[in-house]
């Protein structure tokens, strides 16, 4: 026992001690032992033995110099300070590096934490659930009457767009019905005046709304006298009672509310599918519901809880089990279902993108330092002889790079704001503006480029610091300053960084192929030359009959513009779906339940799109009021459901009611791309929007004109029009249709400008890397080289030699980068439209690219070497 | 009077001056030095073995002592240490010097004069 404790205390000595005198010491031990000495000197042995180690080492003998460690710290920043002086070009590459990499990592950082991980404003957001399923009114009441597991129950319905009336103007506004308790149960403070109260959410007398911050700063110049005043939302008085707090942007992102309503006031103020009595009476399903949890209540016992509560209000038939109710934590609620999946892999896509730059960038400021530590070796070792110990001259190195570190971060900072503000105008899947989400430079982003800057320390730092303090440092004295010529340690960084940049490559180059092959997808239509503007006379509440005149009217002033060759309107605008439904077809049973996207058009739509016609006529003028209804088909619908005849005058219906009208085929058109870019092509079946059994579906109107040339003066020649029909009908959305195309692709455009941003970065800093790395081996060499030219080697030769040297680490780094590029190239495939994400297309190209790129940067350094007078080289220090 | 190549080696750290002091009175292995100085100076002067070897380390380095062999002490082999020339030189000079110290101290009536008796 005694002798493994003695042998383990002699452990803790310093090597050399240990080689020469470890049997004495064991000896000593021992006998302090057997002396008598208790066993707690053991631990004042260790104690002893440690002190030593750390005042003791590395100090020349009989001289002892107090230092005092915070003198040292603030000799080493003015001594890093003169160095990043001494060598402004490198420190200044190096801080534009880490400025980059730290940089873009915060703006993505910022984006992944406001969509994914602190997207709503509410006190203790981590007891709030969302039920998964929409649900009616009735049930919603029942669910806040009954519920034992909440501690409230409050919910939410949106509405794309509302007209708020104020003084002459009229503003079109995204607007979010609420129960009376939503703001009580959220938790949150007004900005000015009171939020909603129960007592607000009860039918009659005039409702009271809350605006958001946003909208009160942006359109009422955060006027006090806003509130209290009267207000028209659709042409309903209401008064304002109050503004949310800043940044308050409700619960879901995809539909940022400005206006907040009692749910009660639903029919009296909303439009379209909700705006309907049924939407508080029937069995409407439309309202998310939010549950605040009880302390302790776990997710699976509300819902649990939820789900038999239920089953008590819809007893499932006998022999069913009851619905399940699903509930997801609101932070992870706030994107619309379906794309919730999306927007997570998109951001951790961008987030591992963002990483893999800042790696790359941190591994390229390790090899520069690497480099410099090499070419410093001479101070460092006459510093080392004149007594710092390894601990003094590592810390020393680290000071200097954490000045640059601190320095990249402040460049971070600001990279950070501007790539934020670049990205503004982008979307991210689940249709989030990126502009609403307010991001900026705050406290949390500041938090974040420290965290990055340390992180990029961590990685960049300490290896040079280690080999630069390296004893056997203390030769080199004798050599005239001049260091090993091989840095292993560079060469593996090296290559990291040429497999980390292939890996990027890859990834713009497949983002590139995706987005290329998007849009040159056949359309159907042809979206250049076309302007668009929307209305909703719904809001203004217009008769069936008004309607008509409305759209007559705008319709005939667009025809007598001379630059305009066709104009038409639709309820349905591209990208954006179609009305489903079923279908019946005439003389024919189907199996299944068919079913077919409808839109309803005017005559001359089919012209403004430019959709190819392929059999019989488009609908036209005549068609408003003539007996038989009829329909225009696409031609995959005419395949589906008359395969192998002429479906000119077959005859179809809606509903297998004996009463439901026919309607007769007059024309087949090309398919075209209604919904996401990358989904099947459905069969399409174009009515006319003057078709009054259609009319519930008639909400917004999307009027198109095709234009001689440029479609952007059209936009306000719509307008105009528009604004001579109904003044008072509010108009948005005015701009190309191209631009209406190019919308749907945000998310992969903005995947693209990214990966091609951070490709491109990441090959200037390899391509920048090899060359550093080369050129200072070539200079390390250059007497070698010198004494090899003086004996007669030949130039092609030592170029050749130079070029096997840098291989290696490069074809590693190559063949890495691909193996890492394939693996890898799967988060990407929910985003590159069915692209063979594995196709040897992109890995070997962004090899070969990385690859032209890396030997360039070897080539340079190279060719001068080889270049160099042997004469002058000999006589080199 | 000093020996100028002793001078060169002063002042020493207490440690080198300590293990000087006790190697003076004659060969001794490692640990007894360790007891030696911890009794002379009544357990001010405590040195841990790497302080200690670590020391006897340098010291052999720069000729102030040898390794006298080893031999069988207490039923354990130990190497026992002995001052050389050069060491006495150092550890008188050092003292000369530390006496002068003294002495300058008390002329300035830091220290109280030494009584004859």
């Amino acid at each position: 026992m005694l002798r493994l404790m003695a042998h383990l205390l002699a452990r803790l000595l310093p090597r050399d001690l240990r080689d020469a005198h470890a049997e004495e010491i064991a000896r000593d031990i021992d006998a302090r032992f057997r002396h008598g000495q208790r066993v707690s000197t053991v631990t004042d042995l260790a104690v002893a033995i440690v002190r030593e180690r750390r005042d003791d080492r590395h100090r020349l003998p009989f001289r002892r110099v107090r230092t005092y460690p915070m003198t040292n710290l603030l000799q080493d920043f003015r001594f890093a300070l003169r160095m990043i002086q001494r060598r402004p070009g490198l420190s200044a590459a190096i801080i534009l590096i880490l400025g980059i990499g730290i940089g873009s990592a915060t703006a993505i950082v910022s984006l992944a934490s406001a969509t994914l991980l602190r997207p709503i404003t509410a006190r203790d957001p981590e007891r709030l659930v969302e039920i998964r399923s929409a649900m009616s009114y009735t049930d919603f009441r029942a669910l806040q009457r009954g519920s034992d597991i909440a501690e409230s129950v409050f919910a939410y319905g949106s509405q794309s767009g509302v007209s708020l009336k104020r003084g002459g103007v009229t503003r079109r506004v995204p607007a979010t019905l609420v129960s009376g308790n939503y703001f009580e149960g959220l938790g949150v403070r007004p900005a000015a005046g009171r939020l909603l109260t129960p007592a607000d959410d009860v039918p009659g007398g005039i409702p009271a709304v809350v605006l958001s911050h946003r909208l009160w700063s942006s359109a009422f110049g955060r006027s006090q006298d806003v509130i209290g005043e009267t207000v028209y939302v659709n042409s309903r008085p209401v008064v304002v009672v109050g503004v949310a707090p800043p940044g308050f942007k409700g619960l879901s992102l995809a539909n940022v509310g400005d206006v907040w309503m009692p749910a009660a006031f639903t029919p009296d103020l909303a439009t379209g599918f909700i705006g309907r009595p049924a939407a508080l009476t029937g069995e409407m399903l439309w309202l998310r519901v939010v549950v605040r949890l009880k302390p302790g209540v776990t997710m699976e016992q509300a819902s649990a809880g939820l789900t038999a509560l239920k089953a008590s209000m819809h007893p499932p038939a006998a022999g069913a089990a009851p619905q399940v109710m699903p509930v997801d934590p609101v932070v992870a609620a706030v994107v619309t279902s379906g794309s919730r999946a999306d927007l997570r892999t998109f951001m951790l896509l961008l987030v591992a993108v963002a990483a893999t730059l800042l790696l790359l960038g941190s591994s390229n400021v390790a090899n520069l330092l690497l480099a410099r530590v090499a070419s410093r070796r001479h101070e460092l070792s006459v510093r080392a002889a004149l007594g710092a110990g390894r601990g003094r001259l590592m810390m020393q190195l680290l000071v200097e790079s954490l000045v640059l570190a601190v320095a990249g971060g402040a460049a971070g900072v600001l990279v950070a704001a501007a790539a934020l503000r670049a990205v503004g105008r982008y979307r991210l899947p689940g249709d989030i503006a990126i502009e609403d989400l307010g991001l900026a430079i705050d406290g949390m982003t500041m938090i974040t480029t420290v965290a990055l800057s340390i992180a990029a320390v961590l990685v960049f730092g300490p290896l040079p610091a280690w080999l630069g303090s390296r004893r056997d440092l203390r030769p080199a004295l004798s050599e005239s300053g001049r260091g090993s010529t091989r840095l292993p340690l560079g060469r593996m960084l090296l290559a990291m960084q040429v497999a980390l940049c292939v890996m990027l490559v890859g990834g713009g180059l497949l983002f590139a192929r995706g987005l290329q092959r998007a849009l040159s997808l056949d359309l159907g239509y042809d979206p250049r030359h076309v302007a668009m503007t929307t209305a909703d006379p719904a809001l203004e509440r217009l008769t069936p009959a008004a309607t008509d005149q409305y759209i007559s009217e705008i319709l005939s002033r667009l025809r007598a513009d001379r630059s305009i060759t066709a104009a038409g309107v639709s309820v349905i605008r591209p990208m954006r779906g179609g009305i489903s439904t079923s279908i019946v077809i005439e003389g024919r049973t189907a199996a299944d339940d068919p079913h077919i996207a409808a839109n309803l058009v005017s005559e001359g739509w089919m012209e403004a799109m430019a959709l190819r016609l392929l059999k019989g006529r488009t609908l036209n003028e005549s068609d408003r009021r003539a007996s038989q209804r009829v329909g225009v088909i696409s031609e995959s619908a005419a395949r589906a459901f008359w395969p192998g005849r002429d479906p000119i005058g077959a005859r179809f219906k809606f509903d297998d009611d004996a009463e439901a009208p026919f309607y007769e085929v007059v024309g087949v058109v090309a398919d075209a791309r209604y919904g996401k870019v990358d989904a099947e092509v459905q069969p399409f079946v174009y009515l006319s929007i003057f078709d009054h059994g259609m009319s519930a579906f008639r909400a917004q109107l999307h009027f198109f004109a095709r234009t001689r040339g440029e479609p952007r003066a059209a936009i306000g020649h719509i307008q105009d029009a528009a604004k001579a029909a109904a003044p008072h009908v509010p108009l948005f959305g005015g701009m190309t249709l191209e631009d209406h195309v190019a919308s749907v692709l945000m998310p992969q455009r903005l995947g693209l400008v990214l990966l091609l941003v951070f490709a491109a970065t990441g090959l200037v800093l390899a391509a920048g890397g090899v060359y550093a790395i080369a050129a200072h081996t070539v200079s390390m060499r250059i007497r070698e080289i010198g004494i090899r030219m003086a004996l007669g080697a030949r130039r092609g030769r030592v170029v050749m030699d130079l070029l096997r040297d840098g291989a290696f680490p490069l074809g590693a780094g190559i063949i890495a980068g691909m193996i890492l590029q394939l693996w890898s190239s799967q988060f990407a495939e929910s985003f590159v439209f069915g692209l063979d994400v594995r196709g040897p297309a992109q890995i070997l190209g962004a090899g070969a690219i990385v690859c032209v790129a890396a030997f360039t940067g070897l080539l340079l350094p190279a060719r001068r070497a080889a270049g160099v007078d042997p004469s002058i080289a000999l006589r080199e220090p | 009077m000093t020996d100028p190549e002793a001078a060169a080696m002063l002042p020493l750290t207490p440690a080198v001056f300590h293990i000087l002091l006790s190697l003076a009175e004659g060969e001794r292995h490692g640990y007894a030095v360790m007891q030696d100085v911890e009794s002379r100076t009544n357990g001010t002067v405590r040195m841990g073995p790497g302080t200690l070897y670590g020391s006897i380390k340098r010291m052999v380095a720069s000729g102030l002592i040898e390794s006298a062999g080893e031999r069988q002490e207490d039923g354990e082999r130990r190497r026992f240490y002995t001052l050389t020339a050069l060491g006495r030189a150092v550890l008188r000079a050092e003292a000369e010097r530390l006496r002068d110290l003294v002495a300058a101290a008390q002329a300035a009536r830091v220290l109280p004069r030494p009584r004859k008796v």
